[in-house]
């Protein structure tokens, strides 16, 4: 879904819609603690809360506790996210950021040998994610230079922009004029006769990060369609599922959902794919879920409508990359994938996230 | 350079060092270097042998550093047979500056061949099969050669890692075995009785290549995806035979805390996963990746990519080795070389890209 293309049309927001309805305590609302009832989906939650069926950062905020985005338990408690993306009115991310740099400033982490600095490259124009403009470079190169220094490391490192995303995976990285790229979406490598050349590459010669970020796919239709709740992919055969032109359909692919078992419709933007559903001529629009709300919120009638699919959804995962023949790479890997561990634990992952989206949403304002 | 490769299977009675021969000529005695002496031929005299490193063994201050040149009027201690020393010190005068050059001067030119010792298995780092005989056989060769052009010296595969540090180095069959990891001498609380006896016998190069040591275990199993090393206790971990153990000391998994496996081979240790009869596997990162795939057991077994430690891989030479110091003098500055002109980097990387080619073409057969 986020090839390199597509880098550039990404827009990250928490879509909300003033004036939410639930009074009581035990309500879903935004920035407070809920204990999820039976019937309850992260979607339905979402919506009461945020007025949109973006759930994007409720699974964010409580990844820990949510295996598959589609199988939630009764009585687990998450935490609601507030609108601008902190965990609760109490909660400020720069403390918490904060509060690990002191811990790792006064760790001795001393070392003999000389370490040279690992060399980091992303590009530009991807907010919130990477972007020289953005606060530390943007979301997943914050998560990248931060990891270096958690997990106990200290490891000195460069940053770099070239925004021409294809030549990280063409020239840079395979010559080793740099050591990691930030960021990169891993193909399913267990389904690679499915894939295209280009994710057939990524498997035979990258090495992944553990996930940095997942992304949740929604499958988008309209409640009374015949598709709406189907509990398995195959079920999907026969729809006509809109996709937005150059964007993958590796998810959907991988499935066996291919010409012909269904119809693939390539309009030029999201918005469009909601039209094409909400005048019947596509069954399922295929869109991670902060697009798709985006792109329902700009299709009046499609609001409160419009529902990603209850039972079905995929994570893409970003990871950071290495060249298989960059004899570091796996060692680089391994000391990100500390530091990354260590944040996720501490809430410092989330942290991040959270002021990174904030601090965009300041600058876009 | 002048280089021999053989390749043997060596029985260890033929090497085992045993007390040397005395045929009680000059043999517990001190004596006076004259003119024309070579130490083979007091070794011969006194022992009936060529073993001159017990000799040097025991005078190494009155030798010095290089056994080929020994200096008129220098007193010898000639050991007994038992291995004390005699006891008259009276015959020391001031040895007249005079170097005897007794290799040049007896017309015996025996330059000393430094011996490796490897073994087959640990790909790509040692193996007879792979290019250059392995990664690490390549780099260590290559490091000989930049240091020191006019050494010549010989690498043998004998296959049982265990024996090489327990026996052939410490018989002085072989002057140096790779690759290993110094054990955590200083730090470390409950040494094995190998680490023990390396840490107060054996000297180490500075490490040519680091790897990410990990766990591998079945996909679906409680082991996968484990993100503490508590949850691998009481697990049964197979490690092969010989491997150092210093991932698992540092996790505190060694037994009791969990059941150890220690079969021969890395391949092994993947039967017994698939069979059942061990948890984990805790091996090399990418030799274990690379097993893996070769098994075709990529969609049975997982790689954990958050319990790892990254370790270096060296050089080990007997302390007692009268070439030592020449020895990992050698290595250190031919590596430092192979550093600064980037030649390390590039024989690895070339290494690794021919081990990617290889599995594109097998994946898409």
């Amino acid at each position: 879904m986020l090839g390199y293309f597509e880098k550039t049309k990404r827009v990250a927001t928490i879509a909300l819609i003033a004036g939410t309805l639930g009074t009581a305590a035990a309500a879903q609302e935004a920035c407070s603690e809920y204990t999820v009832k039976d019937g309850d989906t992260l979607g339905s939650i979402a919506s009461t809360a945020y007025g949109s069926f973006d759930y994007q950062m409720i699974f964010n905020a409580n990844r820990n506790k949510i295996s598959s985005p589609n199988s939630l338990e009764e009585g687990t408690v998450l935490q609601i996210p507030c609108a601008d993306g902190r965990l609760s009115e109490s909660h400020d991310s720069q403390d918490v950021i904060e509060e690990q740099e002191k811990l790792q400033a006064s760790r001795a982490i001393t070392t003999n040998a000389y370490e040279p600095p690992i060399k980091v490259v992303s590009g530009n124009g991807w907010k919130p994610f990477a972007g020289e403009d953005l606060k530390g470079g943007g979301m997943f190169v914050r998560l990248a230079t931060t990891a270096l220094n958690r997990g106990g490391n200290a490891r000195a490192h460069s940053v770099s922009f070239v925004d021409d995303w294809g030549s990280h995976m063409d020239t840079l990285l395979p010559l080793g004029a740099f050591d990691v790229s930030v960021a990169w979406i891993r193909p399913d490598c267990d389904k690679y006769d499915l894939l295209n050349d280009e994710s057939r590459k990524r498997c035979d010669e990258y090495d992944f990060s553990l996930p940095i970020y997942e992304t949740v796919a929604g499958y988008w239709s309209l409640p009374d369609n015949q598709y709406a709740s189907v509990k398995s992919f195959a079920d999907y055969a026969g729809a006509r599922i809109c996709r937005v032109d150059g964007w993958s359909t590796a998810d959907l692919n991988t499935e066996g959902l291919i010409d012909p078992v269904v119809t693939f419709v390539r309009p030029a933007s999201a918005k469009e794919c909601v039209e094409l559903m909400m005048k019947g001529e596509v069954d399922m629009v295929s869109l991670d879920l902060e697009n798709g709300a985006a792109a329902v919120a700009e299709v009046p009638e499609a609001v409160g409508v419009a529902r990603p699919n209850p039972n079905l959804s995929k994570l893409e995962s970003l990871h950071f990359i290495t060249h298989k023949t960059n004899p570091r790479g796996r060692v680089y890997l391994a000391l990100l994938n500390k530091g990354l561990t260590e944040m996720r634990e501490s809430g410092e992952w989330y942290a991040i996230l959270s002021d990174s989206l904030s601090s965009f949403n300041e600058l876009t304002n | 350079m002048k280089k021999l490769t053989t390749t043997a299977l060596v029985t260890l009675a033929g090497l085992a060092a045993t007390a040397a021969e005395v045929e009680a000529q000059a043999a517990c005695e001190t004596y006076r270097v004259k003119r024309g002496d070579t130490l083979r031929e007091i070794a011969q005299a006194a022992y009936g042998n060529d073993e001159i490193r017990e000799i040097y063994k025991h005078n190494k201050q009155a030798i010095g550093r290089n056994p080929n040149i020994i200096v008129i009027g220098t007193v010898l201690q000639l050991p007994c047979a038992d291995g004390s020393l005699p006891g008259d010190e009276t015959a020391k005068t001031a040895p007249i500056t005079e170097p005897v050059e007794t290799a040049a001067d007896e017309g015996q030119d025996v330059p000393k061949v430094i011996s490796f010792v490897t073994a087959n298995g640990y790909l790509p780092y040692t193996d007879e099969s792979l290019p250059g005989q392995g990664i690490f056989t390549a780099l260590v060769e290559r490091a000989m050669l930049r240091a020191n052009p006019e050494q010549p010296y010989t690498v043998t595969f004998v296959n049982d890692w265990a024996a090489h540090l327990e026996a052939l180095l410490p018989s002085m069959a072989f002057d140096a075995s790779f690759p290993w990891t110094r054990p955590g001498c200083e730090v470390q609380k409950d040494l094995s009785a190998i680490e023990f006896y390396s840490c107060q016998n054996y000297v180490y190069s500075s490490p040519f290549y680091e790897i990410v040591d990990g766990f591998f275990s079945r996909t679906g199993s409680i082991y996968d995806g484990a993100t503490h090393y508590e949850a691998l206790e009481g697990a049964t971990i197979c490690r092969p035979e010989g491997y150092s153990t210093s991932h698992l000391v540092e996790a505190n998994l060694l037994p009791p805390v969990v059941t150890l496996s220690q079969p021969d081979t890395a391949v092994d240790c993947f039967d017994l996963l698939m069979d059942g009869a061990v948890d984990v596997v805790a091996l090399d990162t990418r030799s274990g990746a690379h097993l893996v795939a070769a098994m075709g057991l990529e969609q049975q077994v997982s790689e954990n990519d958050i319990l790892s430690s990254i370790v270096p891989l060296q050089v080990a030479v007997h302390a007692e080795n009268p070439n030592a110091d020449e020895l990992i003098a050698d290595l250190n500055s031919g590596l430092i070389l192979m550093q600064e002109s980037g030649e390390w980097r590039d024989m690895i990387s070339d290494a690794l890209q021919g081990e990617i080619q290889k599995q594109a073409g097998g994946v898409m057969n």
